[in-house]
């Protein structure tokens, strides 16, 4: 039987105690986003640093102030994401605003080396770069070879990525909303026949996801297995709710 | 067990793994910290269960994040400290050169080859390094390097100062950065550097064997030579490594042979960058000091000479990591 193709993008992992655990990885929109904040953050570390360089300047000496100003510029450009990633687990400010993280495929933390390399080769996603494109403090490009790379991987994987075995995922999952209440009292009934269990997940998830839908979504996708829960429109849908809630409860 | 006697029965280690986890993110001192094992093996059994008897996606998502977090803080690398440190050095890095000896060997051709035949230029065809070297940068070579400018000018220009050491990390160890992240790009790119670093030294000292002084030259540069040009050729190695694995995966995949490059090449640049930040603190400090020319060559010999025993000797009997 050939496996189920997936809908979703969530990833499984098997850990070392024989559970497995759902990564959920980001997109390249999130992780974009995420980089804007990241850049303007790193604009305004520079802007404490240009400070740092007129107090130092003024009382050490002209050329002490420059020497200061390059390493903190240094530290700035090539650390900001590293110095972040390894001591606040994985997530820099702009990651975390967006609610990423960037984790081992393992699913475990990223380390200094990991992060050392999936920012350095972060240079090489950037291509092409802008004709001037170095601010500064925050190197810019086009990021077509980290799109390119994230479009064509399931996991959305920049070449930093790959190369580091890394992955960003969302931190939590974003089903706070999930069990709202239905507007439709709902029944638990049984069904009238035996389900594989593929299919009783399948009216689980159907439960669990309608508060997130319109009316007439849920008709639509209840319409399908009329004839297995004998109703179609509003009255399929309370039946398949009905389905789905005596599975998950009993 | 139905989804709510399984919820009530487990509710009371869940809160506590909860607490537990709350505890260590926020870094505050968890005393029970030592239970986080048991609680982690409990709460995995439980996800299982949960995904096999099909609770619902609520309870798995909460089980789910439990299991990550208590995950991340048990999964952890050891983190050697000093000792870690030390051994990098000592065995890790210079192991990692010489695994990857046939590109390092390539780089330096791609680098001193065209850094001899400029400076062979400065004697048969100097028209070549005109045609490289713009004139701004000539006059300014010349005011450093000119026949004949006196001491006074180096030391003002490259003052040993904390100024230039920050100028030269910046820029350096930038450089470096860039030639690897060029390599990734399937190797051109760390060519490409390589060889324009080695084009462009090489114009610049032909430019000064030709009308120049040389020994002012080589008297500022031959202290940090081998570290600051070994670096970079590193660098352009750990970057081709990347690149190579793209273009030439061998037996594994290529996403596979991409990781295992990524963990061949990381010891090298790690190492290069800290060759070429010590560079920096020779080249803005030693390099223009009045210490006298033949202490400074000494010095840039027995740098090369360090190297040669170093990366071919250290290491050998520990074992790789």
């Amino acid at each position: 039987m050939a496996a189920p193709v997936k809908l979703d993008t969530l990833q499984t992992i098997e850990l070392a105690e024989g559970v497995q655990i759902l990564l959920r990885p980001a997109g390249p929109l999130p992780r974009a986003l995420a980089l804007i904040i990241d850049m303007l953050f790193c604009v305004l570390f520079f802007l404490l640093a240009l400070l740092l360089f007129f107090i130092v300047g003024r009382l050490v000496g002209i050329e002490a102030g420059v020497g200061v100003l390059l390493l903190t510029v240094f530290v700035i450009y090539w650390g900001y994401f590293v110095l972040y990633e390894v001591l606040r687990k994985g997530q820099t400010p702009g990651k975390k605003f967006l609610g990423l993280r960037v984790v081992r495929t393992s699913g475990a933390r990223v380390r200094w080396g990991a992060s050392i390399m999936r920012n350095l080769v972060r240079f090489a996603d950037m291509m092409p770069l802008l004709p001037q494109w170095e601010l500064w403090v925050v190197a810019f490009g086009f990021y077509l070879f980290g799109m390119t790379s994230c479009l064509a991987t399931r996991r959305f994987q920049r070449l930093g990525d790959l190369i580091a075995d890394t992955l960003v995922v969302y931190d939590r999952s974003s089903t706070g909303e999930l069990n709202s209440a239905l507007r439709v009292a709902v029944h638990p009934t049984a069904p009238g026949l035996v389900l594989t269990r593929e299919e009783q997940l399948a009216f689980i998830q159907f439960t669990e996801r309608a508060a997130t839908w319109s009316d007439s979504r849920k008709e639509e996708l209840a319409s399908p297995i009329a004839a297995v829960i004998g109703a179609t429109g509003r009255e399929g849908v309370v039946r398949a709710l009905g389905i789905g809630t005596w599975i998950r409860d009993s | 067990m139905k989804r709510t006697a399984f919820e009530e029965s487990n509710e009371p280690h869940w809160v506590d793994l909860e607490s537990t986890l709350a505890a260590l993110d926020s870094k505050q001192p968890a005393m029970d910290a030592r239970r986080l094992p048991r609680l982690f093996r409990q709460v995995c059994g439980d996800l299982a269960l949960a995904q096999q008897r099909m609770y619902g996606r609520k309870l798995c998502e909460r089980l789910n994040t439990m299991v990550i977090g208590a995950y991340q803080h048990l999964h952890l690398a050891l983190n050697r400290g000093a000792s870690g440190f030390v051994r990098f050095f000592a065995a890790t890095f210079p192991q990692g050169v010489r695994r990857e000896a046939a590109l390092v060997w390539l780089n330096f051709a791609l680098f001193f080859a065209p850094l001899a035949a400029f400076l062979a230029a400065a004697y048969f065809e100097p028209k070549w390094i005109f045609a490289l070297l713009p004139p701004e940068l000539r006059q300014m070579m010349d005011a450093q390097y000119g026949a004949g400018t006196g001491d006074e000018y180096v030391r003002e220009q490259f003052g040993s100062n904390f100024g230039m050491f920050g100028f030269y990390i910046m820029n350096n160890v930038s450089i470096n950065f860039r030639i690897f992240a060029g390599g990734v790009i399937l190797g051109v790119g760390a060519a490409y550097g390589i060889g324009y670093q080695g084009v462009f030294i090489g114009a610049m000292f032909g430019y000064v064997h030709h009308s120049g002084n040389p020994e002012r030259l080589y008297t500022f540069c031959s202290s940090h030579s081998s570290w600051e040009l070994l670096g970079f050729i590193l660098g352009g190695a750990a970057g081709m490594r990347i690149g190579l694995a793209l273009v030439n995966p061998g037996r594994l995949t290529r996403m596979a042979a991409l990781r295992d490059a990524g963990r061949r090449a990381l010891p090298v640049l790690l190492g290069s960058t800290a060759m070429i930040s010590c560079a920096a603190v020779i080249e803005g400090f030693f390099s223009p000091s009045s210490a006298p020319a033949g202490l400074k060559y000494t010095v840039g010999i027995l740098g090369w000479v360090m190297f040669a025993a170093y990366f071919s000797l250290a290491g050998r009997r520990m074992d790789a990591t």
